[in-house]
């Protein structure tokens, strides 16, 4: 039996770590890059390309950089941030470069030793970080006009706020007051903020990244003492690495390493975005004409709307083939008012020029009017984007949005489900309904009344007549077996357990057959209630089935209970049986059996503002359960209270030392498949076939 | 005393050594217009001797260097010598040049006296080595002989993880016993490597295109005994005039022609040293490394999110026709090299100057006749592996042909055009004339019928075209205005479009019958137009069919491509063979049923070598095979339709399907031209890729205008979100009727493009700014503006931003004029 427990144990884990990739697709390839969005599960999925690949600046009119640092864009002018070779071949310098004219402006030195950031205000004035400007790690902002001239500089603030650590700014942005917000290398605290008043007076630190413990340092933390605690959980938060700053003085910072490497912080610091796909290895971001955010990582380039939802994603490694829309090393990112993407390369040292597509135009032109709540006219370009991309996500919710500001609540119906957004979908829905019920209401009720009618002339006739006695006939062939009473005495166990459980113990009220056939009804239920229930309230994704593993747990879950629990009660004087053990959990199962169906029924109709009738009848019906299972273990093997406690609560720890023990024999077995796997190859190799 | 002798004499040594630097300064100097010899030797000195200055040395040298160079591009009059080449013979355009000490030929074009010639100049040589210190022993022999190879060799003892290996050094046929027969057009050149026991003739001929050259397979001897040194050595790589078509740096003005996609031209220029490694691409596809042939291996780029990868590169296109090419448009002399045979196991190699540390421009093919397999001795996760020899040499024949052009034909277009009456004059290509294919306009419309999706344990179809509703798309597609259509149908069968292989004319029993598929076909055909059944020929899904027949690799592990998608998640390849068969069988049925169209996919653009029961097969075998189904097919009467055929294809192919308009999007192309268009307009008809997912239709649009391409929709009846959980989830634009308007104007603007061209080829092409000018031989021109502004022309006046017309130089009159929208 242990043995038959185990190969299941292996079986159902081996099946949970079947992992199915799913991916890319064959997209027509007209630039060697694909383009991903997301859908409303949170998962990246092809599009149309956004943005193709204008041209590619390996030179700046004549000047070749030695190691690109920074960028920005103002005016169809670059202002690039050039570190400069080792060799001192390329000397530290900022270049001013007029893309449409391929003609350097301006390029100029300064005394830069470090410079790796620059943010440029309209007036073209410049400011440029310098992290080893006066010495090594002892750096500066310093301030240029647009001719290239000093104006000023700012060292390592003087006031204690600051700290006594180094000063080595990277990057900086600039509000339109002339406040700097720094990127300073290393640096825990967030971005430091200097005013240019009286020579730069430090404000404060800006954005600090909080120092969230994972479940693990947060078990440690319980667990240690204090002086234990500070040499194992380090509780410095991430430094940042790049920042920007938006026209409503919004600021955004990287941090690479961070789970959420992109923040949009308000004034008080706090986060406003939420992104369903951040950009992993985020180095540098950028805010376009709509608010839209975009980031580059060391390869791709991400573009999100203002909250955080991914339209496009693209790029990827270049690993020395030379191709358009590939990168080395993206350590720079500015968009212009024509949403132009440029990215400057920090291994290639050179700058890519992305322009638009019709596609992406059409959705920048429905986001705007989206954005502003014109959801109207933003069908316009709606209706160009869907027959473009029926799969596009954004589209069909903003469509839905569209058609549901309208009142045409069954499109919305249908877009917010291709969009697959619950809350829009059960409004619309709540509408449909609605209008369904007023006009159905009123005959429903008559059928209703008609149909209670019919089955009372039918009952008093068959009282008088008996004219059901051949239906009885037939139906008493089945339920007069034992097998269908023992099935339906479960609806009996529900409402009195005690009872039932003397009944299974005692009175022979089990049987094998009657709880595989429970099984098979569970797994229908289950799997009906999975994968056909009503959009609402379902929790798989569309076109998915797992159909194997919804058996198993099942099946397993009864027998694998069944049989810890016995062989827990075996060493606890229990009386029960694994049969009596069995049926008794099953027939605790009763509650799930009678308001399953009525659960999945109402979930048919349900809209999210009656959503709390499915949530209270699932925890009544699970109280129910478990109040069962414990009376069961509890009367089939005569326990006491406490006794059964004991008992559950050993079953539990019983329970995950099996399936520990499962998992090490899946690890063995696996061990074992590769060697056969490896001897066969062998075998394959050396005779041939 | 002694110590102010010894002072002294110091003293007088030095200025002995300051009165002579001069003197043997300038008397170098002088030398330099004597012989090239001393300049080369004294080049290297100066580079190896004083690395402080170099900079401001090299641009001087490499200003006399370039000078050189230019001075000798031309030749006004026949010579017994040029360059150290001695005249062998000449016909009315060229004259043949021999150097017999390292298998060198030089070309003179009588026309214009430009000269070709196969091997750098000792100054270029001495420029290579001052800039790099020296080539190293890899390379050392490759830029100074006609011949080079690469040897494969048995090690003396062999370990159970290297049982052999491959040379990496090139040794140049300078290092080989050269014997020479001399004939009337040419000469045959019997090459000897005796430290490696290897031997093949070379024989060169001059033709009226240029200059052919051809390896006999029967003429290689190798591996029959083992060197003194212990090792038995093979052929393994052949390169053959790496340099035939050459300069350093920006010595020369001109460009490399690639074929990438539709054409790719990189331009002669001082790329300092941007550029590392160079452009690398197999004949007819990549091969995997773990197939057996080659250590290519396309570039990938992936995404991890939530434990799913994602690939994020498309790959670069094949290379579907066995060329490539040089154009010296300071000479006006273009040279293009065919390679006719041995393109089965050959690579190709675009050097732009600095990579590789080498700083000429070249464009080189390498034959590959035996390569090391690396194969797994256990199939274990660890993959350790054995390198073993192929079996056998996987070439037979390998010829080519440098045609050449002069004067005004020294473009690329000129070189299209020649190589298009090159492929009519051997027969790759058959003229509408000669019995060739009909080339009238169509619009393709391709068409999904059928794919299926996971259900609870099951699939189940997801009809997305029934054949009712085929009817209906092409009766609203002829209302709309378009008629005249090439209908390709794909997923028809018995459980839609990735159920395969196709045995047999089973219809998918959701859309209909193989009744309405004939009744369509006979309608369709009444009409003009004509429907194909689309097939991926040489895939296997294994959820489906038996892998009994999946092709297994050199290492005699089964070949499997994983798709990461939904239903399926990885599909097989079948043997050749069995593909010949199962086609062959599929197009029976269709002829029982009436059905004469026949579109076939992997066929036509994947080449692979492979072993079955212990026997190594060649991609030359795969491509035979390939060419005996087609061949077949053609005998029996079936208009065959391809997608992408490589070109050894071409002969059988009635619809080319899925034509590139562009390149893969190279960094360093100078710009995209038409070649493979200018060969095939008129003699095949192409047609483009789906434009339904077009990112840019306006360009697109221009496109198809300027290489005579028709135009292609992928199209459902049913909106493609029913695919969404199905393998064909790329499907995300395609519902057939928000495109009929769109599908009705490209058919009235192409078809009317296509009536006045009338079949006509391209005879010339030319790119001036953003217009590109293409002109017919039946005297209609084509000029497309990409501009965004407003352009004048001194024939057809202004032309508006973003758009094409059609003028007639027989009546100087402009036909038409077209924008995208």
């Amino acid at each position: 039996m242990k043995k038959r427990i185990k190969v299941i144990v292996t079986l159902c884990i081996a099946l949970c770590m079947l992992v199915t990739l799913v991916s890319p697709m064959q997209t027509n390839a007209d630039v060697p890059y694909k383009t991903y969005t997301q859908n409303g599960y949170g998962e990246l999925v092809a599009t149309q390309t956004a943005y193709i690949s204008e041209k590619t600046l390996t030179k700046l009119g004549d000047y070749e950089l030695g190691s690109a640092q920074d960028m920005k864009i103002l005016n169809n002018v670059a202002y690039v941030v050039d570190a400069g070779t080792s060799d001192g071949s390329i000397t530290p310098k900022i270049i001013v470069y007029d893309i449409n004219k391929d003609t350097v402006l301006l390029e100029f030195e300064e005394n830069l030793q470090a410079p790796s950031g620059i943010y440029v205000m309209d007036d073209g004035t410049m400011y440029v970080a310098d992290a080893n400007y006066y010495s090594t790690n002892n750096g500066a902002i310093v301030v240029f006009d647009s001719e290239g001239n000093k104006i000023a500089e700012y060292g390592k603030p003087d006031s204690p706020l600051y700290g006594t650590g180094v000063f080595a700014p990277t990057k900086v942005a600039v509000a339109d007051g002339g406040t700097m917000y720094i990127v300073c290398s290393g640096n825990t605290n967030g971005l430091a903020q200097i005013s240019e008043t009286d020579g730069g007076t430090f404000l404060g630190y800006f954005g600090t990244n909080s120092t969230d413990l994972s479940l693990y340092y947060k078990f440690l933390k319980m667990v240690l003492s204090d002086e234990a605690a500070d040499r194992w959980i380090t509780a410095t938060p991430l430094a940042i690495n790049n920042t920007a700053i938006d026209d409503k003085g919004l600021i955004y910072t990287i941090t690479a390493a961070d789970d959420v490497p992109v923040k949009k912080l308000n004034i008080a610091g706090t986060n406003l975005i939420d992104m369903d796909i951040p950009a992993s290895g985020a180095a540098a971001v950028a805010v376009g004409a709509y608010e839209n955010i975009y980031v580059a990582s060391q390869y791709f380039i991400y573009e999100y709307t203002k909250e955080g939802t991914l339209l496009f994603m693209f790029g990827g490694a270049d690993t020395g083939i030379y191709r358009k829309g590939l990168f080395g090393n993206i350590v720079a990112i500015d968009v212009d008012s024509n949403d132009k993407i440029y990215t400057l390369d920090g291994t290639a040292n050179e700058i890519q020029v992305f322009t638009t597509t019709e596609f992406s135009e059409l959705v920048h032109e429905s986001l705007t009017l989206y954005q502003k709540g014109q959801y109207t006219a933003s069908k316009e370009p709606l209706t160009k984007i869907i027959p473009m991309n029926a799969l596009f996500d954004y589209a069909n919710l903003a469509m839905a949005e569209a058609l549901y500001q309208e009142g045409d609540y069954e499109n919305a119906m249908t877009y917010y489900r291709l969009a697959k957004e619950v809350d829009g979908y059960s409004d619309s829905f709540w509408e449909v309904r609605n209008v369904w019920m007023t006009n159905y209401i009123a005959p429903a009720v008559i059928v209703i009344v008609v149909l209670y009618i019919l089955y009372r002339v039918i009952k008093n006739f068959d009282k008088k007549k008996g004219i059901l006695n051949p239906v009885r006939r037939v139906t008493s062939v089945v339920t007069k077996r034992k097998t269908w009473q023992l099935c339906t005495y479960m609806f009996t166990y529900m409402r009195h357990p005690v009872e039932g459980a003397y009944q299974v113990k005692r009175k022979g009220k089990q049987s094998y057959l009657s709880c595989a056939i429970l099984m098979v009804i569970m797994i229908v239920y289950n799997v009906v209630s999975k994968y056909f229930c009503g959009f609402i309230v379902k929790s798989v994704k569309d076109g998915y089935y797992a159909i194997p593993q919804d058996c198993l747990i099942v099946i397993f879950g009864f027998l694998a209970a069944a049989a810890v629990t016995y062989l827990v009660t075996c060493i606890s004087d229990g009386e029960g049986k694994f049969k009596d053990t069995l049926q008794g959990y099953i027939y605790s199962f009763g509650p799930y059996f009678a308001i399953q169906p009525f659960i999945y029924l109402f979930g048919l109709v349900v809209t999210n503002n009656e959503i709390f009738i499915i949530e209270f009848a699932n925890i009544i019906m699970i109280a129910w359960v478990v109040i069962l299972v414990f009376i069961s273990v509890m009367e089939i093997n005569n326990y006491s209270f406490k006794e059964t406690v004991k008992v559950i609560l050993l079953t539990v720890f019983a329970a995950f030392i099996f399936v520990v023990a499962a998992f090490i024999m899946y690890v063995l077995a696996m061990q074992v498949v590769e060697f056969v796997s490896s001897v066969y190859g062998e075998v394959v190799y050396r005779i041939g076939s | 005393m002694a110590r102010k002798k010894q002072i002294k004499r110091l003293l007088a040594f030095l200025l002995i050594f300051v009165m002579v630097v001069p003197i043997v300064s300038f008397a170098t100097s002088d030398s330099d217009e004597d012989t090239t010899e001393t300049t080369e030797t004294e080049a290297t000195e100066d580079d190896t001797s004083s690395d402080t200055d170099a900079s401001a040395t090299d641009a001087l040298v490499w200003e006399e260097v370039k000078a050189e160079i230019q001075s000798e591009v031309t030749v006004d009059s026949k010579q017994d010598e040029i360059k150290g080449h001695e005249f062998v013979c000449e016909n009315d355009k060229f004259e043949l040049y021999l150097k017999e000490e390292n298998l060198s030929i030089l070309i003179r074009c009588k026309e214009n006296g430009a000269i070709i010639e196969s091997t750098a100049d000792e100054n270029e040589l001495a420029y290579q080595n001052q800039l790099t210190s020296n080539l190293g022993d890899a390379w050392a022999e490759f830029f100074d002989s006609g011949i080079v190879i690469q040897v494969a060799y048995e090690l003396e003892s062999t370990t159970r993880f290297a049982s052999a290996a491959m040379s990496n050094a090139k040794t140049g046929a300078k290092n080989a016993t050269l014997t020479y027969m001399m004939q009337s057009n040419g000469f045959i050149c019997h090459v000897n490597y005796e430290q490696y026991n290897i031997e093949f003739d070379v024989n060169i001929s001059l033709t009226d295109e240029g200059v052919e050259y051809y390896i006999p397979i029967s003429s290689l001897v190798e591996g029959e005994e083992a060197t003194s040194d212990g090792y038995t050595y093979y052929l393994g790589y052949l390169y053959a005039f790496p340099l035939m078509g050459k300069t350093q740096i920006d010595a020369r003005e001109g460009y490399m022609i690639v074929p990438d996609g539709n054409g790719m031209i990189i331009e002669l220029q001082d790329n300092n040293r941007k550029y590392t490694s160079p452009w690398v691409s197999r004949i007819y596809g990549r091969q995997d490394s773990d197939m057996g042939l080659d250590n290519f291996e396309a570039s990938t780029s992936t995404y991890t999110f939530k434990g799913r990868t994602y690939n994020t590169a498309n790959d670069p296109n094949d290379v579907i026709l066995p060329i490539y090419g040089m154009v010296y448009t300071d000479t006006q002399a273009a040279v293009l090299c065919s390679i006719d045979e041995g393109d089965s196991s050959a690579m190709l190699y675009a050097n732009m100057n600095g990579a590789q540390n080498h700083f000429w421009n070249y464009i080189a093919v390498q034959y590959i006749y035996r390569d090391t397999v690396s194969e797994k001795s256990d199939a274990g996760s660890s993959g350790t592996s054995t390198t073993v020899l192929e079996d056998d040499v996987q070439l037979e024949d390998v010829r080519a042909t440098f045609i050449i052009t002069t004067g005004e034909d020294a473009d690329y277009a000129g070189l299209a055009v020649a190589y298009r009456e090159h492929l009519l004059s051997n027969g790759t290509l058959v003229s509408a004339e000669d019995g060739g294919t009909d080339t009238s306009f169509n619009t393709r419309i391709q068409v999904l019928a059928d794919d299926v999706e996971d259900f609870l344990v099951m699939k189940r179809d997801v009809t997305m075209t029934t054949i009712e509703q085929l009817e209906q798309i092409i009766d609203d597609l002829s209302d709309a205005g378009a008629s005249d259509l090439l209908v390709v149908y794909e997923g028809w069968q018995n459980g839609g479009v990735y159920d395969l292989p196709v045995t047999k004319l089973s219809v998918d029993s959701s859309i209909g019958t193989k009744n309405d598929l004939a009744d369509l076909y006979d309608s369709l055909a009444a009409d003009g137009n004509t429907l194909v059944l689309m097939e991926d020929a040489i895939t296997i899904n294994t959820d489906t069919s038996s892998s009994m027949n999946a092709m297994k690799k050199m290492d005699k592990t089964t070949y499997e491509e994983t798709t990461y998608d939904n239903v399926f998640t990885s599909f097989k390849i079948l043997y050749p063979t069995v593909t010949q068969t199962n086609v062959n069988s599929l197009a029976s049925s269709m002829r029982d049923t009436g059905l004469y169209a026949i579109g076939l996919s992997g066929l036509s653009n994947e080449v692979f070598a492979y072993s079955r029961k212990s026997v190594e097969y060649s991609r030359l075998d795969t491509m035979t095979t390939y060419a005996e189904t087609l061949a077949q097919l053609e005998k029996d009467g079936m208009y065959i339709a391809l997608e992408q055929p490589y070109s050894y294809l071409w002969k059988y192919t009635d619809a080319f399907l899925d034509m590139p308009l562009s390149t893969s999007g190279y960094i360093y192309e100078s710009e995209s031209i038409p070649f493979v268009s200018i060969v095939l307009k008129g003699v095949i008809p192409m047609y483009s890729e789906y434009i339904n997912f077009e990112a840019n239709t306006s360009e697109y649009f221009l496109q198809l205008a300027e290489t005579g391409v028709y135009p292609s929709f992928y199209l459902t009846y049913e909106s493609p979100s029913a695919l969404e959980n199905t393998n064909s989830d790329w499907v995300y634009s395609s519902e057939a009727n928000a495109f009929y308007d769109q599908i009705a104007e490209y058919d009235e603007v192409f078809g009317y493009l296509a009536d006045v061209t009338d079949g006509a080829v391209i005879t010339d092409h030319e790119i001036s700014g953003d217009v590109s000018i293409v002109t017919y031989s039946n005297g209609i021109k084509v000029y497309v503006n990409y501009g965004n502004a407003v352009t004048v022309d001194d024939e057809i006046g202004a032309m508006k931003s973003e758009c094409f017309s059609i003028y007639d130089t027989s009546t100087g009159e402009v036909l038409a004029t077209y924008s995208p929208d």
